[in-house]
Parts: structure tokens; sequence; C-alpha cells
């Protein structure tokens, strides 16, 4: 018997697919084999030369981070993460930004149409708007937190002095970021915060309408400004934020995250490294998922964005604010104008000096040139920030309703209570605690309504803020009144009125609103 | 730093998070549900406050109109049930149409700020929503606020023919008060000092007139203005007893004038 040579057998398939897998899974994972993925994820110590620092050559997302911190910069308490929460949010915003504008038309006749179409009619749509406004909030604050602490560790020290600069770019960026959202819903409070800002570019000499033209439109805010702000928002500020975020980044990439003070000083060593693969990159991960969770959370628990009234140019509401970050610059309005009506006193305020404050902050590094990083020897410039601070905050008080823009008090007494164009004291009141009826403080006594509740709550608070006022203004007698009527189906009229005497004169007030059964709260009936 | 740990936890927060959204998106369809309807309300409330401003001088306080002059508006059906009426949109549209462009030969100014008027489109959407508020059912007292105690009514009379009209007392102050506030007042202000759409009737150069020149503005109204001819509506014993109103009125003013 011949024997017959052996057809050469087919080997398995199992073993023929193997280093296919093997190259395809390394390829998708940017040079970590398999077994690298392994030995990554159950903590072994990586051979040398590292294989896990290959990422950072082949792929485009990973070659951005660095491909190892010192120890000491991976400390929570040293950056508090703000760096990366200004990345966070700016990417939640961009995302919940994009499918914002897919219902929104910048127009003065829809705007805010939409804006209700949104929150009324899209499923997660205002789940989006609420996450869109948070975000926007958090991160003026974040970028601002992160530029004080950048300053606290004096970390914009050479060799990091530029890009403390590209940092203060990034900070206007994010200012102008919320201020041109700010105008989109086309709302009282759009309207009238953007206003205050409008009539800041106007105050400058000679060349203040054109700049104000420019930028707005035109004298008063309409489609124009709408649409410039718009365009701003959606277009050339992503633009710049995405370049100088880039160079911002590629810089911190490059000098790495500046060590502790006391690191550089040589009081203390970290020769420690810790790797973004696979240390950093999980913890990244688990703050991005954390952050998310906490926005959603908020979002749904306690957090809503503010829509008032339609845009009225002939109506400015009682107290109207610019954007809490732009309240010290309100603030500085309030001041005195001492300068004898040659140049406006707006100009000055609410130009000059916040445009020194910023051209400050950008100069920051070169003014001041002491080179040593540690706290003790920086109590000149540690004290300076602190002042500043400070002023920042008085300024920033100064700016709100409390100072200085009270109305009188028996209007002060009807916002509080019945305002007729945000939520008051009344829309506290349950729907079937507003029965028909009369209810004044002269007569009045705690506990006297039936059912005892919200109503009654509002009547003592209003009797004790009525006996203030007497206190405080001088009124004698003073009685207010609220009337509840039914006046439509589903529809009740709610009128305050007071009366009193000043002066031997007698004085009298009145303000009204109406409340729907819709808004108002408890369940329907 | 523990990586299993991290991506333990992460693994559990994502969990979280699509477990929270998956809630979100199961209560949406409510929730987007009673926001139209807090919307709805929030709209009606102001335009109630936009029909006191603008529309209660003609139409009334609670809508409930003039007889024969300017219409009711707190009716069940605006169009009173009639299928004559050629508009194919629905009622929505007719009434916030109509307050938008008017109604020019029936004395129903345009309202928009489109065609001239005061106001914008989002102003006529609250007013219409208000006045389709009065549509349907109405709680108890609401109806009818000539019910109310202090305000009496008076059904629209009939055409007295002319020539048949009975002899006429001297006007009586006193019964022309009722009649004035009625009629008159939402224009002409309470104390005919005059109101938004009404000229004061206490003035000066209005004083010297004769009696006979209130009667004839009165009977016939101002053609080209909001004031309506009475002489359909109003006896002519009212019309008398309304002037004698007046001039008491007149008279008060000229005291108080200087002070």
């Amino acid at each position: 018997m011949t024997e017959q040579a052996p057809a050469e057998e087919k080997p398995p398939f199992r073993t023929r697919i193997r280093p296919w897998l093997h190259e395809y899974l390394t390829s998708v994972f940017a040079g970590l084999s398999p077994t690298d993925l392994r030995e990554m994820f159950q903590g072994e110590e990586p051979a040398r030369p590292n294989p896990r620092y290959k990422p950072h050559n082949i792929s485009f997302w990973v070659h951005m981070k660095p491909r190892w911190y010192w120890e000491s910069v991976t400390k929570f308490t040293y950056t508090f993460a703000l760096g990366w929460l200004s990345v966070f949010f700016a990417v939640v915003l961009g995302v919940t930004g994009f499918l914002l504008m897919l219902f929104y038309k910048p127009s003065v006749d829809t705007a805010y149409f939409d804006i209700l179409e949104i929150m009324g009619n899209v499923p997660f749509g205002k789940l989006m708007r609420d996450v869109h406004r948070l975000g926007a909030e958090l991160m003026v604050a974040i970028v601002a937190l992160h530029m004080l602490r950048v300053f606290v560790t004096a970390s914009y020290k050479q060799p990091r002095s530029f890009n403390w600069t590209v940092g203060v770019v990034l900070l206007l960026t994010t200012m102008l970021f919320s201020y041109t959202g700010y105008l989109l819903p086309w709302d009282q409070l759009a309207y009238w915060a953007v206003t205050i800002g409008a009539s800041m570019a106007d105050s400058i000499p000679v060349i203040g309408a054109n700049i104000q033209a420019l930028l707005f439109g035109g004298a008063e805010i309409g489609q124009l400004g709408l649409i410039r702000l718009y365009t701003l928002h959606v277009a050339v500020l992503p633009a710049v934020l995405a370049i100088m975020f880039g160079v911002h980044y590629h810089k911190v990439v490059r000098q790495q995250i500046s060590q502790p003070p006391s690191v550089d000083a040589g009081e203390r060593k970290d020769t420690e490294r810790v790797a973004f693969l696979p240390d950093v990159l999980s913890r990244e991960a688990l703050w991005t998922l954390g952050a998310l969770l906490i926005t959603v959370i908020a979002v749904v628990t306690f957090f809503e964005a503010p829509l008032e009234d339609h845009a009225d140019p002939f109506v400015t509401p009682l107290h109207a604010t610019a954007p809490w970050y732009f309240l010290w610059i309100q603030g500085l309005i309030k001041l005195p104008d001492i300068f004898g009506g040659i140049i406006e006193g707006k100009f000055i305020y609410g130009v000059i000096i916040p445009g020194f404050v910023f051209t400050f902050l950008f100069l920051l590094p070169y003014v001041d040139r002491n080179p040593s990083r540690r706290p003790q020897d920086r109590r000149i410039a540690l004290g300076v920030g602190a002042v500043v601070l400070a002023i920042l905050a008085i300024l920033t008080w100064m700016g709100t309703p409390a100072y200085k823009a009270q109305a009188t008090p028996e209007m002060e007494l009807a916002l509080e209570f019945v305002p007729y164009d945000r939520e008051g004291r009344i829309h506290e009141v349950p729907w079937n605690q507003l029965v028909d009826g009369t209810y004044s403080t002269a007569a009045f006594e705690e506990g006297s309504l039936e059912p005892a509740g919200e109503l009654d709550a509002l009547m003592t608070a209003l009797q004790e803020e009525v006996a203030e006022i007497e206190e405080r203004f001088g009124f004698e007698n003073a009685v207010a009144t609220i009337t509840i009527q039914t006046w439509q189906r589903e529809l009740k009229r709610i009128d305050l009125d007071m009366t009193w005497m000043a002066g031997g004169a007698e004085d009298d007030f009145n303000q009204y609103t109406y409340i729907h059964q819709n808004r108002a709260e408890g369940p329907a009936e | 730093m523990n990586v299993i740990r991290n991506l333990i936890i992460a693994t559990v927060v994502a969990v979280l998070l699509v477990a929270l959204l998956l809630v979100v998106f199961i209560r949406e369809t409510d929730r987007m549900v009673d926001e139209t309807a807090t919307q709805l309300g929030n709209s009606v409330s102001r335009g109630g406050r936009l029909f006191d401003q603008y529309c209660s001088g003609c139409h009334g306080r609670r809508g409930e109109g003039l007889a024969g002059v300017y219409p009711p508006l707190n009716v069940e059906d605006i169009w009173e049930g009639r299928e004559d009426i050629s508009f194919y949109g629905t009622v929505h549209d007719y009434v916030s149409l109509t307050i938008a462009g008017g109604h020019p030969t029936q004395r129903m100014p345009s309202w928009a700020d489109d065609y001239g008027g005061p106001l914008r489109d989002d102003q006529i959407e609250d007013l219409t929503r208000f006045v389709l508020n009065w549509q349907g059912e109405q709680p108890e007292g609401v109806r009818d606020p000539g019910a109310a105690p202090g305000v009496t009514r008076t059904p629209a009379p009939e055409v007295t023919p002319a020539g048949t009209e009975v002899p006429v007392a001297e006007g009586d102050p006193a019964a022309g008060e009722p009649v004035f506030a009625q009629n008159c007042a939402s224009c002409h202000g309470e104390q005919a000092e005059g109101g938004a759409l009404g000229p004061s009737l206490v003035r000066e150069d209005l004083r010297g007139q004769p009696d006979e020149f209130f009667r004839d503005v009165i009977t016939h109204g101002r053609p080209g203005t909001a004031m309506p001819a009475w002489g359909p509506i109003l006896s002519a014993q009212d019309i008398e007893n309304v002037i004698a109103f007046l001039r008491v009125k007149q008279e008060e003013a000229q005291y108080t004038a200087g002070m």
C-alpha cells in the first residue's frame, strides 16, 4: 500500500481567526493588544518600554492627552478638576445647544414661541433647555474659579504666562457666550438684561452709537440685534472657543500641569508618575458620567431655566438686572456720577473700569514678576487678590435690587405678593384655597382662615409687612386688602388694595393679577 | 488609583443615569401636557390684563358688552349657533383675526401693530386665549355680572319709531346716574371726566353747550368716532336724565377745577 500523502489539513477555524482578531483588536485599540488591555485593567505594572504609550502616537483623541502626570497634580484638592469641568460643560453645552438649535428660529416674532414649544411639545426639550441654562451659568463660575485656582497656586508664572493670557481670552469668550445666549429666549429677562449692556456700549464717547449699531443693530434691540447675538452665539464664539481651547490645552500638555509650589521650591519630592492609561482615563470616565448624573438630577429635581413674559420694549420690569456675573458692573454704575457731565459716569464705570480690570488680568503674569510661587513670598499678590475679590463681592451685592433700587414700599409689597409678570407669594397658594372673598389685614387673625394653609400664611406675612412699612416709612393706618374673585372659568382675579395716611393725606394703591387654575399649585379639580 | 474601582462605580453611575433618563422619558408625555396647560393658563392670565386695558371700555369689564352696540364676549358660543358664517378657520382664528384686523365698519378698530394698532402678535394671542376662555360653561356668578348687587342691567329697549315719542319730562340727575354708569362711563369715565376712548364731558367748552347739542350727539352719535347712536337704545327720558346728570357733573367740575 502506498501511503497516500495526507492532504494538507486545514487548521481549525478558531486557530485561523486568532491572528486576524488579534490584529484587528490591536488596531481598534490604537496599538494596545488584547493582552495589553487585559493587563492594564487587571492593574498590572506595564512592561518596559510601556506599550500603553502607543495610543498617544496612534489615536487622534488620545494624542491630545499627556502620557503621564506628576502624582501631585492628580490630587483632586489641588486643581478641583476645574479645567476638566470647563471642558465637560463646554461639550454638554455644545450638544444641548445643537439640539435646541433644531427647534429655534432667531426671529422676534417666533423666538419666544419656539421656546414655549421646546418646553411643551418636544420630548426632552425642557430637559435640554434646563441643562443648557444650568451648564451655561455653571461654566462661567467654573472658568472663573479655575482662574482663581491658577492665581492662588501661582501657576501663571513663567513659563506659563502666555497660557494665562489665553485663559483670560477663554474667560471672556465664556462670558460672551453666556451673555449672547441670554437674549435668545426673547423674554423680558433677556431683553432688559441685554438692554443694560447695550446702553453701556452707547455711553462710549464719539463712537458709542456706532458700536451699538454694530453689535446690537441700533439703539433699540430688535430683529437685527437678535440675529447678531444669535450668530455670535452659534457660529463665531464656538469657533473662537474651539481654537483658543486648542491653544490653551496644547500648552498645558506641552508644559505639563504645574506642580504645587512646595514641589517647585524643592520642599517636597514628587517623582511618582501617574499614567493616563489606564489610571487617569478611568477616573475621567467616572467623572464624566458622575457629572452628567448630577446635572440631570439637578435639572429634574430643582433647577428650571427661567422664562418670563414675552419681551416688551414698552414695559420695563421692576428690578431689571444683568446676569449675575455682570452684576459687579451694574453695581459700579450705581456709584455717584462725579464726572460733572463732561464724560458719562456710565462710560467710566461701565466701560473704562471693567476694561481696565480685564486688561490688568490679561497682563497679570507680566506685572507680577516675582519669580517665587510660594505663598509666603507672595503676600502682596495674594493680598491684592483678596481685596479685589472682596470689592467684586461688594459691587455684586450693590448691583442687586437690594441696593439703591427699591421702588416705593407699596410697589415692593405688590411685587412680592401679587406680581403680574412673575411668580409671587400668591402663586404659592393652592387653587382650592383661593376662595372668593375679601381679606383685609385690618380684620385678619392668624389661623382664622378655613382651610388654614398657604392663604393664611400669606395674610400673616402681609400683615407683618404692612406693620413693618408703617414703622419704616411713617405710614399711618396702613391697611392692605386681598380680594379674590372668580373671573372666568378656571380664572381668578386677585386684587391687592392698600390705603394709608402719610403726611396727613390719604393715599391708596392697587395692583392686580390673574391666576389660572393650570398655573396654580395643587391638584386640578 | 484603583482602575477597577473607578470602572465599577462608573458602570453603576451609567446604569443610574440611564434609569433616570428612562423615568424622565416615561413621564415626558404627561409633563408636556402639564407644561402646555400651564402655558395656556399664563397666556389667559396675561390676556386678562390686556383685556382690562384695551377692550373692557367697550366690551365691558367682564365681557358683558353693551346690548345692540358692543357685542358681549362672555358667551358660550361667539357665533351664537349660527351656521351661515362663511369662515372656514377655527374660532380661535376668527377671534384672533378680528382682534388683529378689527371690524372697521362696526367700530372695532384694528389692534395689531401690523395694521397700525398697539398690540404685538403675542399679545393678540394672549387676548384671544382670554376671550376664548369665556366659551363653554362658566361657573355660577361669572356668566352674568349684571346679577351682582349694585349693578343694574337694562335689557335692550325696542326702537321707538320717530314721531311717536312720549312727551318727555324734565331730566332727573338722580335717575340719569345709573344710566350714565351703565352706558357711558366705560368710555367717558365714571365722573364724565374722560377715559381711554371717550373725551371728557365736563371740560370747559362743553359746559356752555345747550341741551340740544347733547341730545343730538347722544341720539345720533358721532360718525367716524367710537361714539355710537344711542337713540335706538336709550329712551328719550333716559337721555334727558343723562343730560341732567351731566349738568350736575359739569357744575361740580367748575368748582373743583379752581382748587
